[in-house]
């Protein structure tokens, strides 16, 4: 408690670190948050070689059977589904598709909307008139729709689905990298490097992009959870993910006609979908609020 | 106490607590005002002086800030343990207040006319054409021209001088016992200035009011005000009647203020500010707040808190040194506490 | 606005082409033995056959008439459906946006007043769980609990007012989630501002100064918001659409697509794209109504 209370603005790094460590600890909603993504992680990490074939064992014995500690021991915890297959196995083994497509697609929307937006702010004039207009094209234009066209022609695979996702979000970060930039430009360090010389590109790379690069970041935290709802979603209407690839959007599809009988089959993937989603949101809304000095110090006055 | 007192406070105190830390913006000060009066309180920033109205207006958030008084009394009812509702019906209606920036201060989405008639919603039961007729009647009072178009156009349309007076217009509507003005000229032009502490001083005239006048400005004093308290890191430290405090002003800080001000018959000498800063209201130490930037200053007023010693009727100073200084040779050695 | 009206007609012709791309419809609607001969007397009926251009050219003279062409599902014009299909969900849409904007205000203007209090609780968790939760699984797991469970609301369908529990219910998750926090935010701003420490003076009510002072200099963000969450419903309802068997525009889009009835889908595209166009326009009417600033510049 103390060593919150003396936290000031003059922090150097290891004490900031510390002191992120003693917020995150107080608050067991983030510290929870940061646990359930770490396991998520680990299972798309090593979840399909660990339990790949657990995952497509098909036994026509056992299906449907609702959650139960049973013959199968741990893996029918979750009940399985109308092939008998565990859904425990195929839950743990779809998180790295899910994951893996969602983090995909954001990263790259995020770097290149930034990298377009940076272009736009910085070169702004006519060149970046034109980007913001294609770019309000984009985002005018209800994203499922466009999604639903676009994976039409160019066939549901994962790779092109990261396309479709990542084009969707890209405006988002085009107009928020942009405004950075705009700010930014303004700013009496920038004449200063150029007139010290620096290219016009090195004042980019070395000034503006490190200054913009928080609050791109901070959208990309928000943006993942939504790209994760968004291929769930299409990939439960049909257009996304294709057996026999597997993610959990996918597994509440399959499961939908079986929802009398057999309501586990779809509750516990969409579950996974929410608690995934909602770690993330957790952990970012944390985050934007810790990195905020002036929220920050409401933080303290409660804490203290 | 006396019949015509309209308002009397007795050891104020404002703190504002957050976290581990204690700012203490107004550290027992007692003063009352009288019905028809104009009482004004002086002081630089942060010196209390519009914390103190704040707190009596009940618009200070409670948590952080804690306000302690013995007593609180408008016109003989307690208003310190007032209950809300009651007070609802005081603030606005008896007790009214006009802040400094006016584009700030009204309410950006409505008309001049809808928040000056909001008074009249508020507080009395009278039907649409009633409350119209009348708040045009304010306008006009107040010296806005072509009060009925004023009626429905936008603080932003108005002048800075404009928008004072509306918000005078505003603040009068109900005929108030004690009108608090907080800075009111401070954001505007000096010929404008002039105007509105003139509209003031007639609506004073007219209705009796009683005016709270709150300001940096000695100038605006000198003209308008009848007494004065000169406020210094929220304490009173001089407080008298007009004359008394700007002809033989006996504090050192007062005297201070009034030796800094750029005056025409000194011109070309340098200026004399007082040296120093105000001290940090988070760890005020004891003794007299002035000492550290006190020419007179000795030992004394670094141990002890200096209470009013009245060195004229009605005019009181809390000051150690007052003894020791030949303008008050025969000061008397009562130590009243409170200037009643 | 010129600008957002060039932008909408540049994504019309796009789309266009893009239908194009999915395939021939001729494997749809013809049986696979149809012989060769067949297939040409198709696409000769329907200009399937003429290049691709004077295809385009057809498609925007007709457009400048108004005609969007003929389904080739129904044998009707594209428009006659695409009208029949909207109501639907405009009636859907607006009653779930209603509904989230009224409830967020209600959840965020007391949130912002008393922070920390319980209702900032309760709005915070339910924002984060309407971000969070996907619509549908939500969707599914109140059908497994109420429809399926209790027997108490009908699975799917539309009618009277008990089939639209369930779709708005799930419908206003997100919006409402989004809307509570800005309104929050908004409100909060406009508390912290001098006037409103003036309407305190002149001795207003609490209600007042909340829902009358800073409710409305609030009132850009949320609205901006709300038109935003507006335009994005049309996703969302694809998926209620769908589950919940309503037959609206979601529910037509998925349909055309997958069985390639180019007309409709082009059809569902133009009037889409009328629609956030005149939606942007209403919506700045709005903001000059509520900001009198803006008004008068």
């Amino acid at each position: 408690m103390t060593a919150i209370a003396q936290i000031d603005d003059g922090l150097i790094a290891s004490d900031r670190k510390v002191a992120y460590w003693h917020f995150l600890v107080r608050d067991p909603l983030a510290l929870i948050s940061l646990v359930w993504i770490i396991v998520t992680l680990v299972a798309a990490l090593i979840g399909p070689e660990l339990l790949g074939q657990e995952a497509v064992r098909m036994s026509l014995k056992a299906r449907n059977m609702s959650p139960r500690f049973g013959d199968g021991g741990w893996m029918d915890i979750l009940g399985t589904d109308s092939l008998g297959r565990s859904i425990l196995a195929r839950i743990i083994v779809a998180t790295r598709n899910t994951l893996g497509i969602a983090l995909a697609a954001s990263v790259s929307s995020m770097a290149l909307g930034a990298i377009i937006g940076i272009i736009a702010g910085y070169v702004a004039g006519r060149v970046g008139k034109i980007i913001m207009q294609v770019s309000d094209i984009i985002q005018s234009f209800p994203s499922m729709l466009l999604a639903m066209i676009v994976l039409y022609i160019l066939e549901p695979r994962a790779f092109n689905l990261v396309i479709v996702l990542a084009f969707t979000r890209l405006p988002v970060y085009i107009r928020v990298a942009r405004a950075e930039v705009l700010e930014l430009r303004e700013r009496l360090f920038v004449d200063a490097a150029r007139v010290m010389g620096s290219s016009s590109l090195m004042v980019i790379l070395r000034h503006i992009a490190p200054m913009a690069a928080p609050t791109v970041i901070t959208y990309w935290t928000v943006d993942v959870a939504f790209v994760m709802l968004s291929e769930s979603g299409l990939s439960f209407l049909g257009i996304g993910i294709q057996p026999p690839d597997i993610t959990w959007g996918l597994m509440v599809a399959n499961a939908r006609n079986y929802l009398e009988i057999s309501w586990w089959q779809a509750f516990f993937p969409g579950l996974m979908i929410m608690l995934t989603t909602l770690s993330i949101n957790i952990l970012s809304s944390w985050a934007r609020k810790v990195s905020d000095p002036l929220k920050r110090w409401k933080f303290k006055a409660v804490s203290a | 106490m006396n019949e015509d007192t309209v308002l009397e406070i007795k050891d104020l105190t404002v703190e504002f607590r957050s976290g581990n830390e204690c700012v203490k913006a107004v550290n027992g000060i007692s003063y009352c005002v009288k019905a028809g009066e104009t009482f004004a309180i002086v002081g630089e920033s942060g010196s209390g002086k519009t914390v103190s109205t704040m707190a009596l207006m009940r618009l200070l958030p409670v948590p952080p800030a804690v306000i302690k008084a013995s007593q609180i009394t408008f016109k003989g009812q307690d208003l310190l343990n007032m209950p809300r509702n009651d007070w609802r019906h005081v603030s606005g209606n008896k007790i009214s207040m006009v802040f400094q920036d006016a584009l700030a201060a009204l309410n950006p989405v409505y008309s001049v006319g809808w928040q000056i008639s909001e008074m009249f919603r508020i507080h009395r039961r009278l039907d649409r054409a009633e409350i119209e007729r009348r708040t045009v009647d304010l306008l006009s009072k107040v010296g806005i021209p072509e009060p009925r178009q004023r009626l429905h156009e936008y603080p932003h349309q108005l002048s800075g001088g404009m928008r004072q007076r509306a918000m005078i217009a505003m603040a009068i509507a109900l005929k108030p016992d004690l009108l608090i003005a907080d800075e009111p000229t401070t954001a505007l032009d000096v010929t404008i200035q002039a105007q509105i502490m003139g509209l003031l001083k007639d609506l004073r005239d007219e209705t009796g009011m009683s005016l709270i006048l709150i300001t940096h400005d000695l100038g605006v004093v000198a003209e308008t005000a009848d007494r004065v308290a000169i406020m210094y890191a929220g304490r009173i430290m001089e407080t008298g009647s007009i004359r008394d405090v700007l002809n033989t002003p006996t504090h050192p800080y007062t005297l201070g203020l009034l030796n800094s001000r750029p005056q025409a018959h000194r011109r070309g000498e340098p200026l004399q500010p007082i040296c120093g800063s105000p001290p940090n209201l988070a760890h005020i130490p004891s003794g007299c707040a002035f000492f550290p930037r006190c020419q007179h200053a000795d030992a004394l007023c670094r141990e002890m808190t200096p209470t009013g010693v009245e060195v004229s009727p009605g005019h009181f100073v809390a000051c150690h040194s007052i003894k020791t200084r030949t303008q008050f040779a025969a000061a008397k050695q009562n130590s009243s506490p409170v200037p009643v | 606005m010129v600008e957002s009206f060039f932008s909408l007609v540049g994504l019309v012709f796009l789309v266009f082409f893009l239908v194009r791309m999915t395939g021939n419809p001729a494997d749809l609607y013809l049986p696979e033995s149809a012989s060769q001969q067949t297939r040409m007397e198709f696409n000769q009926l329907h200009g399937l056959n003429d290049p691709i251009l004077v295809q385009f050219g057809r498609f925007a003279s007709q457009l400048a008439r108004l005609d969007l062409g003929d389904s080739m599902r129904e044998g009707r014009p594209a428009i006659d459906i695409v009208t029949e299909a909207y109501p639907t969900s405009l009636k859907l849409a607006a009653v779930t946006m209603i509904l989230a904007v009224l409830l967020s205000i209600l959840i965020g203007v007391w949130a912002a007043y008393r922070p920390a209090g319980p209702f900032d609780r309760v709005a915070t968790i339910l924002s984060l769980g309407g971000a969070s939760a996907p619509n549908f699984w939500v969707a599914l797991t109140l059908i497994s609990i109420f429809s399926v469970g209790f027997r108490l609301l009908p699975t799917s369908g539309t009618g009277g007012p008990i089939y639209w529990v369930l779709p708005v219910v799930v419908l206003i998750l997100q919006p409402f989630g989004v809307l509570v926090v800005v309104v929050r935010q908004a409100v909060m701003t406009a508390l912290d501002s001098p006037y409103i420490r003036t309407a305190r003076a002149k001795g207003a009510r609490e209600a007042s100064i909340l829902f009358v002072h800073a409710l409305r200099n609030a009132s850009l963000p949320i609205v901006t918001t709300a038109g935003t969450l507006a335009i994005g419903f049309i996703n969302g309802s694809v998926i209620v659409e769908s589950i919940f068997g309503w037959p609206g525009v979601g529910k037509l889009m998925i349909h055309s697509i997958l069985m390639r009835d180019f007309a409709v889908v082009q059809a569902v595209v133009v009037v889409t794209a009328v629609a956030i166009f005149s939606f942007n326009i209403v919506i700045d009417l709005i903001y000059a109504l509520l900001d009198p600033r803006i008004r008068y510049r």
